[in-house]
């Protein structure tokens, strides 16, 4: 076992450092390098492959759960993308279950009704995500506050 | 930050009792303390100790002259040390009234 473990993971694990908010990565970021680099060291020097693939994965899944926690840290921009992003879906999601869908026809003399149909379903459709995305962001708000209170 | 302190805070803070460390040498210490049962990743540990850097209790000190520029020592500030010490009274009453209450704490398996 003389032989090093490459430094490509070195630099994978460089590369993932970016989904780290700017502020964290630029502040700790040389410095989760340096451990990632002699972690993986150490465990190749304790064991080999199977110790470096068992820190690897520690890694792996506390990076996963770290970078969720430092967005939701980072601050109300993101919360708010967050929030929106899963509030469309959501409604996008309900609209098609619950909002009648005008036909789609060749027009009559009822194409005022029709069309105060359609501006109608707008509405509520809109009202709905302006609705949950409030919601969520609170929701998430409520959950960083919490996150820092720990 | 009122209450019992996360264990990922008591680790690092008692960690650090015993002087500077650097990030890596912090998380080797807390699997040495806790006889390898505690294992910290890079994020959870460099997050922990930038919410301790905010709170003062941590502060960053001089590295030694022939180490890699890269890494920050980090040490106790006397607010962290009194938050430790809190923290090892207020564990210490716990295991006293778990005696009291004649509670058999097991003795911990040979690694």
């Amino acid at each position: 076992m003389n032989a090093a473990p490459p430094t490509a993971a070195t630099h994978l694990y460089k590369t993932l450092l970016y989904l780290y908010p700017a502020a964290f990565r630029q502040e700790f970021g040389d410095e989760m390098v340096c451990d990632f680099d002699d972690g993986t060291g150490d465990a190749w020097t304790a064991g080999g492959w199977p110790r470096v693939f068992a820190f690897w994965t520690i890694v792996s899944a506390d990076f996963m759960w770290t970078v969720l926690i430092q967005w939701l840290r980072s601050g109300w921009p993101v919360l708010i993308a967050i929030s929106a992003t899963w509030s469309l879906s959501c409604c996008v999601l309900l609209a098609q279950q619950f909002v009648p869908r005008p036909e789609l026809r060749t027009p009559r003399n009822r194409t005022e009704e029709e069309m105060m149909l359609m501006m109608l379903s707008a509405v509520v459709v809109f009202v709905l995500i302006a609705v949950t995305i409030i919601v969520t962001a609170a929701f998430w708000a409520l959950v960083v506050r919490r996150t820092r209170r720990a | 930050m009122p209450g019992p302190l996360t264990p990922a805070v008591f680790h690092i803070l008692l960690a650090l009792a015993g002087g500077r460390l650097h990030g890596y040498a912090i998380s080797k210490e807390i699997l040495r303390q806790t006889g390898g049962q505690v294992q910290m990743g890079p994020g959870t540990l460099y997050g922990t100790l930038q919410r301790l850097l905010d709170l003062s209790w941590l502060e960053v000190s001089e590295a030694p002259g022939d180490e890699d520029e890269r890494r920050r020592y980090y040490r106790l500030t006397g607010l962290g040390r009194r938050a430790l010490q809190a923290e090892v009274h207020r564990m210490d009453s716990l295991v006293r009234a778990a005696r009291t209450a004649r509670i058999k704490i097991p003795k911990p398996r040979a690694t």
